[in-house]
């Protein structure tokens, strides 16, 4: 078995999350609200906290078959933005590490769609599908490199002296 | 200065080519009118070909989103997968020693139930009557190495892949058939010519007719 830790930081992901609202509100067209509305800011934060919630639980279902250790991120700890997602998985002597990166990449977009999917339902709905779709698409994403396998290996018989 | 190698004829190296691409070995032994052939098999042939049919069946059933079933039929050494793939190996081996039980001289007297482990090989020895065609010997290992095969992949696709379980269990029955056929064969007597006997003045009478 091989075992891998994916880390999804909070910071990050919010950085993220302000920057796809920040730009959605301000290149939308005829709508002169629309910039203070849909981006986040970090009055918004206990909301977004929420979601963040939603997103690990929704992640630790997906990959519970492999978790050996998951960090705790219960609501209890709100507006912490030190308190990372991190998952200690064992996954099959198949899996090819060197999906670990990318594994990782759309681990961290999954958050990131999920976050704004949920965020747009208040202050965007038009688009709200399109981020819930791509945040499907991510986690499927994820979880298609994990199952991945490698090719078995053949191992040719040494001859017993005959 | 070193000598020079020989140079292989045509039919040496496709001989050598023969024996890379074998997954068993064969050795006579001559015993008064019987002859004692062994077939070893060698585990981890058995378990790779287990390994890659499993993969190549999986990596063909990909429809996009049905990762986790592709990865379940796709057997490997992860403890589980390999114990499981071990104990349907041993319990082929034993069916194939009760269907060839009259070919083969054991003495032991005892027995368990402990799974087999991953490394050597399997060895049968059949005692064969003189007359046993040899020229099936290739085709006996080859069926004897299948039937193993296929009957492991019928019961791990019977735990992950049901639609294409019965497939493996037709074919381990049809090789149980070839390894029938191939013990059956024999060779044709050949005669001798009988050497004329000296003529001394007496003749040697051959029966009335």
């Amino acid at each position: 078995m091989i075992e891998v830790t994916l880390t999804v930081s909070k910071q990050r992901v919010y950085d993220e999350v302000a920057k796809t609202t920040s730009y959605t509100g301000a290149k939308m067209q005829g709508d002169d609200s629309a910039y203070d509305r849909i981006f986040t800011t970090d009055s918004d934060r206990s909301m977004l906290e929420r979601f963040w919630t939603e997103a690990c639980n929704t992640t630790t279902e997906q990959l519970k078959r492999f978790i050996v250790e998951v960090s705790d991120n219960s609501e209890g700890n709100a507006i912490d933005l030190s308190r990372d997602y991190v998952v200690k998985l064992e996954l099959s002597s198949s899996y090819d590490d060197n999906l670990t990166e990318s594994v990782q990449a759309s681990l961290f977009s999954f958050f990131v769609s999920v976050i704004v999917g949920k965020w747009f339902k208040f202050t965007n709905k038009d688009e709200t599908d399109n981020y819930i779709a791509d945040a499907v698409g991510m986690m499927n994403d994820v979880m298609a490199k994990i199952y991945y396998r490698k090719k078995p290996v053949r191992v040719a018989p040494v001859s017993q002296g005959e | 200065m070193a000598e020079a190698m020989p140079q292989r004829t045509e039919q040496e190296e496709r001989n050598a080519g023969q024996e890379k691409r074998r997954v068993f070995s064969i050795k006579h032994n001559k015993d008064m009118a019987k002859d004692t052939i062994t077939i070893t098999l060698y585990k981890s042939e058995l378990v790779y070909e287990v390994q890659n049919k499993t993969y190549l069946t999986g990596r063909s059933r990909q429809t996009g989103d049905n990762h986790e079933e592709v990865a379940n039929m796709q057997a490997n050494d992860d403890e589980e997968n390999a114990n499981q793939i071990l104990r349907s190996l041993g319990n082929a081996f034993a069916t194939l020693k009760t269907k060839l039980s009259e070919y083969l001289e054991e003495s032991g007297t005892s027995a368990n139930d402990a799974q087999m482990g991953g490394t050597g090989n399997l060895i049968v020895a059949l005692k064969v009557p003189s007359n046993f065609n040899k020229a099936t010997n290739d085709t006996l290992a080859a069926a004897l190495h299948q039937y193993l095969v296929n009957t492991a992949i019928g019961d791990w696709f019977t735990i992950t892949n049901k639609s294409d379980a019965e497939d493996y269990i037709t074919l381990a029955a049809a090789n149980l058939q070839q390894i029938r056929e191939a013990m059956n064969k024999r060779v044709r007597p050949t005669r001798t010519n009988p050497t004329s006997a000296p003529t001394n003045g007496t003749s040697e009478t051959s029966g009335n007719l």
